[in-house]
């Protein structure tokens, strides 16, 4: 979120009308606002692991723009870049890149007719 | 011996407790601009747990908590070193009584949920804040909600039948007295039940919409409407917001009617006038208008309390019909919301119409309900551990 976005953000949690992660959960961590909190705050103070558990946590659905009265854009995609940047991912991203520069596909080796051995979820 | 977490984990199992870094981040705050600590975070599911939970907290010395959707905009569930109640797993329909026109709820549940849910029988809960979306019941009996239908059918008080609330005494009341209770705030105990009332659903609504160059011509046809039985919400917008949200440099007047009779009737007129009143936010917030408060003013002196918002470049918008009104600040305004509170008091108004006190509005109440509400307070929560420093400053654990 640019600066311009942070200042629109009053934190007013309208964000988590629709949002799937925090109406499986029902915890304030897993929805939008968390992550609202986290860029206004100062991200160099969160861990490695806690930025991984608040930007990965994420569809990408823009659920919570859609419900954002001050139309705030959260642009999880553009913080998820940064820390993909930074090295940090989850082990299926980093299976997956890798089985792709191996085999030329997110699945690793696959013989013709062959069901996956794994299906992954990032 | 178990230290605190433990205790609670006993309670309601280690997955439904937290004192991590991010749940500590997240329950920090709410809607409004305030921020404190939590000690933990719990998740209860049903109403021995809570007990249990509030039997150890007495035990051990810890203040609690109690918080919904968190969307409160005066600071009335910021922790202060204290451990917080999230009810939002308690979110069963517990019961729907279509004959009687009544339905137990856990406090959980959201108003959109359970107007879903009644919608099969041609029911509604009535009460509909701008937070309708996410805002939880127990959250609203305990500001005692009102918002943009208010003027044809009250505040959350209005339609409850009764409230099961477990106190800061150790007792649970099955109770009948609203007045207690309903905008409380959480500074008696925890609501785990509630049974509400129903209405009709309305079939039809359609809406006016006026545009008016001055408070005069705005608070006069006001008036026009304000005691019609068919109104359903008269909301106004002032010239400033209207500007900012790219219209004109007039009062907007939407006015919504439960029949047929408005002369916006069509689908697509209705979605336009429906969007143009969502929109307001965005407007206002884009020009980092972000802090809005909620007066009451009497209606004898609405159409001056607009001249005064005008004069002192301040955009508006509210549920005039009701008298309650949103002025909107940017965050360095501090001086002009003491000037407005100020202004209100003088002409018998009150400082909040729906929001409630919380943390930002304590130091507007007068001597009279600060004595009321301690009274109440050492009758329902005698060692002070509900939501202490809420509506009035109490000392820490006894009053």
């Amino acid at each position: 979120m640019n600066n311009n976005e942070t200042d629109k953000c009053t934190l007013c949690g309208m964000c988590k009308t629709n949002c799937p992660i925090y109406k499986n959960y029902l915890t304030e961590s897993m929805g939008p606002r968390l992550k609202a909190i986290a860029e206004k705050k100062n991200l160099n103070n969160l861990t490695d692991q806690e930025l991984s558990a608040i930007f990965i946590n994420c569809t990408i659905c823009s659920a919570c723009k859609k419900e954002c009265p001050n139309d705030v854009d959260l642009n999880i995609s553009k913080m998820r870049s940064e820390l993909i940047k930074r090295g940090i991912e989850t082990d299926a991203g980093k299976e997956m890149i890798i089985n792709i520069r191996k085999y030329g596909n997110p699945f690793g080796k696959v013989k013709k007719g062959q069901k996956f051995n794994k299906l992954y979820c990032c | 011996m178990f230290n605190i977490k433990e205790k609670m984990e006993r309670i309601v199992g280690k997955t439904n407790v937290s004192d991590s870094r991010l749940d500590k981040l997240s329950y920090s705050t709410d809607a409004s601009s305030k921020s404190g600590h939590p000690l933990l975070i719990i998740w209860p599911t049903d109403r021995e747990e809570i007990k249990n939970i509030i039997k150890t907290a007495l035990n051990n010395k810890y203040d609690l908590v109690p918080r919904g959707a968190g969307t409160g905009l005066c600071g009335g569930c910021i922790p202060d070193e204290s451990i917080v109640i999230d009810l939002s797993r308690m979110n069963h329909i517990l019961k729907i009584n279509p004959k009687k026109r009544t339905v137990i709820v856990e406090p959980g549940v959201t108003v959109n949920e359970l107007n879903n849910a009644l919608k099969k029988y041609n029911l509604i809960f009535p009460i509909k804040p701008a937070s309708h979306k996410i805002a939880t019941i127990g959250g609203m009996i305990a500001t005692n909600a009102a918002g943009m239908h208010a003027i044809k059918y009250g505040k959350t008080k209005n339609w409850i039948e009764e409230i099961e609330i477990i106190t800061g005494e150790d007792k649970t009341y099955n109770t009948m007295n609203i007045k207690s209770f309903c905008g409380s705030e959480g500074i008696f105990g925890i609501i785990t039940q509630a049974t509400l009332e129903l209405t009709d659903l309305p079939k039809e609504h359609s809406y006016f919409h006026f545009k008016l160059n001055t408070p005069k011509e705005l608070i006069d046809k006001v008036n026009e409407y304000r005691y019609n039985k068919n109104i359903l919400s008269i909301e106004y917008i002032d010239r400033i917001t209207s500007r900012l949200m790219k219209q004109d440099n007039r009062y907007h007047l939407i006015i919504e009617v439960s029949d047929d009779t408005g002369d916006i009737r069509e689908e697509e007129e209705i979605t336009k006038i429906e969007t143009l009143r969502e929109g307001i936010g965005a407007s206002l917030g884009k020009e980092k208008f972000i802090i809005f408060e909620d007066p009451w003013i009497p209606p004898k002196y609405q159409e001056y309390f607009l001249e005064w918002l005008d004069k002192m470049r301040i955009p508006s918008f509210g549920h005039i019909g009701y008298g309650i009104f949103h002025p909107r600040f940017r965050k360095n305004h501090a001086e002009k919301i003491k000037k407005m509170f100020i202004l209100v008091k003088k002409v018998g108004g009150t400082v909040s119409g729906e929001h409630g006190i919380g943390l930002s509005k304590k130091e507007y109440l007068s001597e009279k309900e600060k004595t009321k509400i301690r009274k109440l307070k050492k009758r329902y929560d005698p060692k002070n551990i509900f939501n202490r420093n809420k509506i009035i400053d109490m000392q820490p654990r006894g009053i």
